[in-house]
């Protein structure tokens, strides 16, 4: 399973949605209910996911799933 | 759980997403002329002194408890529910809670122009917090705000607060937020910092700071119906509605949950905890235990009697309705 996958997969579990046909370019915003510790749920999960911190300003910078993938791709890279 | 909308006179004034302790000290009783003369005329006035702030919290707590009718009502018919209390009695607590809030208001005034004698009046040290991540849960109670800077001043910990904008998402009247915005300035200045907003990016970086094993304080007692996270907690028999945002926060940092008041008085502040609700499963039912062990120790500085909502489907429970 790719980076990406797996960004999906968890976004989709946080976000209570289906994965499949979930838009990784789109505003997470965008793909259903969100508040603000929606990011912070995300960012929990893919630290669990991945073994890694993500930091919050990666984070807060991130708009979408593919955003995020590559957030994690750095974060993980830089280990 | 659909977030209800109140009406904004009667909203609290630092509700969010999770709870947050208010820059303006919550909910005011007050309402046009009078919260006029409040905050333009009133605290910049009387509150300079320790003796002028104890006028004016008498006066406020005189004008909100025959004025606010609805929330005096609300306030007395839940006091007396829960505590078998006669409404005489219940008034008088309302009274006092009325004072509670706005002498931590001219305290806030007087310190603002005396640093020296805020130091005086802060407790000399605080007690240590438990090792790794902490979620101060706080209420608005005595002088939550003020006690936020003792621990920010006094602490070992790096503390930081959840303090919602004061912004046009945060509706109050003009002279209050006017003065909420100076007070906000005055606490990040004492402070050195230690603010964190609650937009989903300041949330972030709260967990970072938690993750850090940091501290954070937010007031707990927010309703549930202005926030998009809710639990139901059960007090005195009554289903309460309560923002659950900062026990989330506090469940993904697999935080300690440490209850705490802070209550004012001439001679000087005093910081209160409670035990520590030990990270794993859902803080809230031990949290909201410990905090109501608070509210029924000191009934009379609870600021929140009458902006309590009940859980949906129950009896309405809020002032205003």
């Amino acid at each position: 399973m790719t980076v990406l996958e797996r960004v999906t997969k968890v976004v989709a579990a946080v976000m209570r949605l289906p994965e499949v046909g979930l838009s990784t370019e789109a505003r997470l915003t965008s793909l259903g209910e969100t508040d603000s510790l929606t990011l912070a749920e995300i960012a929990t999960a893919l630290d669990a996911e991945f073994a890694i911190h993500v930091p919050s300003d990666e984070m807060a910078r991130a708009q979408s799933i593919a955003d995020l993938a590559r957030v994690v791709e750095r974060v993980t890279a830089g280990r | 759980m659909t977030p209800r909308r109140i009406a904004p006179e009667h909203a609290p004034a630092a509700p969010a997403p999770g709870n947050v302790v208010s820059a303006a000290h919550g909910p005011g009783a007050d309402e046009g002329m009078i919260a006029s003369w409040r905050y333009r005329r009133g605290l910049p006035l009387l509150a300079r002194g320790p003796v002028g702030g104890r006028i004016y919290a008498r006066l406020v707590a005189r004008a909100g408890g025959a004025h606010a009718v609805e929330r005096r009502r609300a306030a007395v018919a839940r006091l007396v529910r829960w505590y078998g209390v006669d409404a005489r009695r219940a008034a008088a607590i309302h009274r006092a809670c009325l004072l509670s809030e706005a002498q931590e208001e001219a305290d806030s005034l007087r310190f603002m122009h005396d640093p020296g004698a805020f130091e005086r009046w802060l407790p000399r040290d605080v007690p240590a917090l438990p090792a790794g991540p902490v979620v101060l849960a706080g209420l608005h109670l005595g002088s939550p705000v003020l006690g936020f800077l003792a621990l920010r001043r006094r602490g070992v910990r790096d503390v930081h607060a959840l303090v919602r904008a004061l912004d046009d998402g945060n509706p109050m009247q003009d002279e209050k937020r006017r003065w909420g915005e100076e007070k906000l300035a005055w606490v990040r200045s004492v402070g050195r910092g230690g603010i964190f907003g609650t937009e989903p990016a300041a949330i972030a970086a709260a967990r970072d700071h938690l993750c850090a094993g940091n501290a954070i304080f937010a007031a707990l007692d927010v309703p549930g119906d202005v926030v998009g996270r809710s639990a139901v907690v059960e007090m005195h028999g009554e289903r309460l509605l309560f923002a659950s945002g900062v026990l989330q926060l506090a469940r993904l940092t697999r935080s300690t949950v440490v209850p705490m008041v802070a209550l004012g008085s001439p001679r000087g502040l005093r910081l209160r905890f409670g035990a520590p609700i030990a990270p794993g499963g859902d803080p809230a039912a031990a949290t909201f235990a410990a905090l109501g062990d608070f509210v029924d120790r000191f009934p009379d500085e609870w600021w929140m009697w009458p902006y309590l909502r009940a859980a949906s489907g129950d009896r309405e429970s809020a002032a205003g309705d």
